[in-house]
């Protein structure tokens, strides 16, 4: 019975019942203990009840208590004898039996909720709760010596704040830094890579104060991360509509993005010009030049960009036109001596140009004659290769025309050598075959081989691919599992570790096997039962049977002979009592054992008795009847006089 | 994590032996996370034999990068598979994350500290003072407390007072209210 | 403490000891009414005008109650005090009854007042807070940095201000702490010996 009281009373603490730790049994339980324990599980099971913790000291308000209490619990359903003489004079093995009932009913929402999986609400306030935990426990530093505003701390290193003294706001300067200095496949600019070599700092030493460091490296890596993604989409949707290469496109969006520039400038200066200031017109120029020196992309072939380009250079023109038109009332002088020098330039370029062409008639002149002394040559090979062939067949003739005086001879010798050679042809291709066939066979195989370890390598590949997501998804369900692994770890040691668990779990085992001992047990008996049923049924089927043949037989020579008839007689009654006596027998068992379950409640009833006999008889319980007897004593003494 | 492909490249740059030899790979390393970290504006004279356009296109890609995986709090197991697909090898890797790991927690604080804030309390001054009379009142005989609160403005070296006056009364009802607050934190913390 | 009036205020009270009961009253209701919500000048043409006297006189008989009220409201003037104060005035018994019953109905009204124009210093009028956990920021995802957000409301001569500021868990419970000492002090037996003793 320890083991269950033990778990009765850890059971009670957990329900926030202030048990001291040397009560070990319910055997210690007082009467005030076992109010409030039980006040505690009503609660417990229905909030909404009011029930008082405490006994008060007066009898009456005492007895109001236990019957309320009585009342509340068998509202609950137990079904046992319950009063208020249970809580007041209390019984070791009554008070077991309601404890156990009550606990029983008192809902467990605490373990229900524990074993689903944690959602992440839930981890992240815990996690808060952690650290706030952390924070408070950790002591307070006035603000003159304390070093920084967040420092690591702890075991498993977390950051803790306390004030913000080191704060920097997120102040971001744009960075540069060279990009593809090694992709051969892009050359980069002689004087731009001159620049990254010589004049461009490092991108950690461009900010002003040093403490920006960090957010401009943010700040430059989301911008170039938003670029490159916002890059991608634009293309993708150019795909979409129309199909260009990605080089092409970017031409044409900085065509298009050169042009409204421009547009805008030519816009600003027409409409400037009425009160146009040389200075600043000048500055225009300067700045439209620099846009012109922008370097227009250099991709040959392209019909569309070529005519951008000449559509540009004209307008450049008009531009320069406008501009000029701002700045020569100014520069009279200077125009002039340019005019001049500009008329020169052009004369000497005319000169040039003829010089230029001659040269180019002269070239294709020379051109066309090594072209004739080319032709030329071909044309006596030619002949020189018709005279080969000539001669050759010549000298075919000439000896056919030798073999011709002795012809029939000749034509046998020469039917006997175009045999022969005939049959070597056939022979040298019969050799042939015997060689061609293992090779073709060779080259098959070998074909065959090849393509096999084609398709194995893929399939090789494909499982690489595959291993390769597998360990991928392995190593994050490692840290999920890792994850949890902590928090189950960190659970369990906030868990209150209590020693009951174990004994709990032992207790339950021993109770489970000595259920079962007990219950081969029962097997054993009700066996034993049934045999001895089945032995008393077939000897009551014997009897039957003999009876049967006997009174028969007796029957039979009862008609002849009278003293036989007597015997017959015997014999019914024989029958009768021993039926009778049988009957009694078995109604003695039932009545013995009616005896012994009445033996067994006197019993009880007896320890009950006694034991309340003992409290009442004790106590002060006594005392107080005591006095209120005097006192009734002393009303009445009162009123008699 | 995602990483642009200017500093994907500019990393892989980085592995080539060619662009930065053996050696000079743990000083790279170490000098980008040194520049975030604001250590040492001079950069490690090992790496002054390079190319100067590729030291500066890989330290800057570099600190990018190990600036972006602290502000992520990216574990190793991502930055090891991410530094594979660009082909490093198994020590250059090794290499990468144990200098990126040791300087994790120095990144972190000042990744924490990269932000703006509200004039923090840090403290308060109390005076009690009983104010007996005035130029207009006579025995007035009432507490009066005289609070400064001590706040801490970030990017300010010295530290402000907020001052103000409370009555007896005026007092219990802010110490209520702040006593409710700390109730509540203490509450949360126990969840 | 007994209130000495300048000569020249009794003469300007002098006119009171020659008008009726009812007269007295109602200037008393005028001047609390001006000590309340400040001065009418009509009021004095039309009363001068009933009582056929100069506008001027009842002016100065007006503001010399306000004044008297005002002083005697000023140094806390007890009943026996502020009888002894005017008696040098020459008042009948039926008027001097009536002048501190209005002193003694709004002597806390008055002080009221006079509190109100005292040196304002900002002092307390409210506090907000708010507990907030900062789980993510621009430079720094995944972190976990408590907060708490106060919004203190300051009045100075009924104006108000708000100060937003923030502080950590730590600092919170030590203002707490620190705070209670304060409010605790008040009630320790030196701040009662002290208060006992100025009192």
């Amino acid at each position: 019975m320890e083991e269950v009281d033990q778990i009765i009373i850890h059971s009670l603490r957990t329900l926030h019942c202030e048990i001291d730790d040397d009560v070990k049994s319910l055997k210690q339980f007082s009467a005030d203990l076992i109010v409030l324990a039980a006040a505690k599980c009503l609660k417990a099971i229905n909030n909404d009840l009011d029930v008082p913790n405490k006994l008060p000291a007066g009898m009456s308000a005492r007895y109001r208590i236990g019957t309320a209490l009585a009342h509340h619990i068998k509202e609950v359903g137990y079904s046992g004898e319950i009063g208020y003489q249970t809580f007041l004079y209390s019984n070791e093995n009554d008070i077991r039996k309601i404890f156990m009932f009550l606990i029983e009913k008192v809902p467990k929402e605490s373990t229900e909720t524990r074993d689903e999986p944690l959602s992440a609400s839930v981890v992240l306030q815990r996690a808060i709760a952690v650290k706030l935990a952390s924070q408070l426990k950790s002591p307070w530093i006035p603000p003159y010596i304390r070093r920084a505003s967040a420092i690591w701390k702890g075991s498993s290193p977390e950051l803790y704040h306390q004030g913000v003294s080191d704060a920097v706001g997120f102040h971001a300067y744009p960075l540069q830094w060279p990009v593809g200095t090694t992709n051969l496949s892009k050359k980069i600019h002689k004087e731009l890579r001159n620049y990254y070599q010589s004049l461009l700092p490092m991108v950690i030493q461009q900010t002003r104060r040093p403490e920006d460091v960090p957010a401009s490296l943010l700040e430059a890596h989301a911008a170039d991360l938003t670029a490159q993604q916002e890059w991608e989409n634009e293309l993708s949707k150019a795909a979409l509509t129309s199909r260009v290469s990605e080089q092409e496109y970017h031409h044409k969006k900085q065509e298009k993005i050169r042009k409204r520039v421009l547009d805008h400038i030519r816009q600003g200066i027409e409409h400037s010009n009425i009160q146009a200031e040389t200075q600043g017109s000048q500055d225009l120029k300067q700045m439209l030049n620099s846009i012109y020196a922008v370097d227009v992309p250099k991709v040959k072939g392209s019909r569309f960009i070529h005519n951008e380009k000449l559509q540009f250079t004209k307008e450049e023109e008009k531009i320069a036109q406008i501009t000029e038109a701002t700045v020569s009332g100014s520069a009279d002088t200077e125009e002039e001596q340019r005019v001049k020098r500009e008329g020169e330039i052009q004369v000497l370029q005319d000169e040039i140009n003829d010089y230029l062409t001659k040269i180019d008639e002269i070239d294709t002149e020379m051109k066309k004659l090594v072209g004739s002394i080319q032709q030329m040559q071909e044309e006596t090979e030619v002949n020189k290769r018709e005279n080969l062939e000539k001669e050759e067949k010549y000298i075919v003739k000439k000896r056919t025309l030798d073999l011709l005086p002795d012809a029939d001879n000749n034509i046998v010798k020469l039917q006997s050598v175009v045999d022969n050679s005939a049959q070597r042809l056939v022979s040298l291709a019969t050799q042939w075959e015997d060689h061609r066939a293992p090779l073709i066979k060779e080259y098959r195989e070998l074909k065959e081989f090849n393509t096999l370890r084609e398709s194995e390598a893929e399939k090789k590949l494909e499982e690489m691919k595959t291993f390769r997501e597998k360990m991928k998804e392995i190593a994050a369900e490692t840290r999920a599992k890792e994850e949890l692994h902590k928090q189950l770890v960190t659970k369990y040691e906030n868990m209150t570790k209590d020693v009951n668990r174990s004994a709990y779990t032992r207790r339950i085992m021993e109770i489970v096997s000595n259920i079962k001992k007990q219950n081969n047990e029962i097997e054993k008996v009700l066996t034993d039962t049934k045999a001895l049923q089945k032995e008393i049924n077939s000897l009551t089927g014997k009897l039957d049977r003999t009876f049967t043949v006997t009174d028969e037989l007796v029957f039979k020579d009862a008609k002849k002979d009278e003293s036989v008839r007597k015997s017959y007689k015997h014999l019914a009654a024989l029958h009768e009592n021993c039926e009778a006596l049988i009957t009694t027998i078995h109604d003695t068992g039932v009545i013995m054992r009616e005896i012994r379950v009445l033996e067994d409640q006197i019993e009880n009833e007896m320890k009950k008795t006694a034991c309340v006999l003992q409290k009442t008889k004790s106590a002060e319980d006594f005392d107080y009847f005591m006095n209120n007897g005097k006192y009734f004593k002393r009303i009445m003494y009162h009123h008699h006089h | 994590m995602e990483v642009s492909t200017n500093v994907l490249q500019g990393i892989t740059a980085a592995n080539n032996n060619e662009n930065v030899p053996d050696d000079c790979f743990p000083a790279l390393v170490t000098s980008a996370c040194q520049g975030i970290l604001n250590q040492s504006p001079h950069i490690d004279p090992r790496l002054r034999k390079l190319d100067q356009d590729v030291l500066k296109e890989t330290l800057a890609s570099f600190a990018l990068f190990i600036s972006e995986a602290a502000k992520h709090d990216t574990d190793v197991q991502s930055l090891m598979s991410l530094l594979e697909e660009c082909n490093f090898s198994k020590d250059r890797i090794k290499t990468f994350v144990s200098v990126f790991c040791k300087n994790k927690p120095f990144l972190q604080t000042l990744l924490a500290n990269t932000h703006e804030s509200l004039p923090h309390v840090l403290g308060v001054k109390w005076r009690l003072d009983y104010y007996i009379k005035s130029n207009h009142l006579e025995k007035t005989h009432q507490p009066v407390y005289l609070l400064s609160l001590v706040t801490e403005i970030p990017g300010e070296s010295e530290l402000q007072e907020l001052n103000f006056s409370c009555t007896l009364e005026q007092l219990q009802m802010l110490v209520g209210k702040l006593r409710d607050a700390s109730k509540c934190v203490e509450r949360f913390a126990q969840l | 403490m007994l209130v000495l009036l300048k000569d020249e205020h009794k003469e300007h009270l002098k006119f009171l000891t020659g008008v009726e009961v009812g007269v007295v009253r109602e200037f008393c209701r005028i001047s609390i009414e001006f000590i309340k919500n400040g001065c009418n000048p009509k009021v004095y043409q039309s009363a001068a005008q009933k009582l056929e006297v100069d506008a001027e006189t009842v002016q100065y008989a007006v503001e010399g109650l306000m004044y008297l009220l005002s002083e005697t409201s000023k140094l806390m003037t007890n009943e026996v005090d502020f009888q002894d104060s005017i008696s040098i005035l020459g008042f009948s018994e039926e008027i001097v009854q009536v002048l501190l019953a209005m002193y003694l109905e709004n002597r806390l009204m008055i002080r009221n007042v006079l509190s109100d124009m005292s040196m304002d210093l900002p002092h307390y009028y409210d506090l907000e807070w708010r507990l907030d956990v900062q789980v993510a920021s621009r430079s720094l995802r995944h972190q976990i940095t408590p907060n708490i957000v106060l919004k203190l409301h300051l009045e100075e001569d009924h104006e108000k201000s708000t100060h937003i500021l923030q502080t950590d868990p730590g600092n919170l419970m030590q203002l707490t702490k620190e705070l209670e000492k304060a409010l605790d002090e008040i009630k320790s037996t030196y701040c009662r010996r002290i208060v006992r003793n100025i009192d």
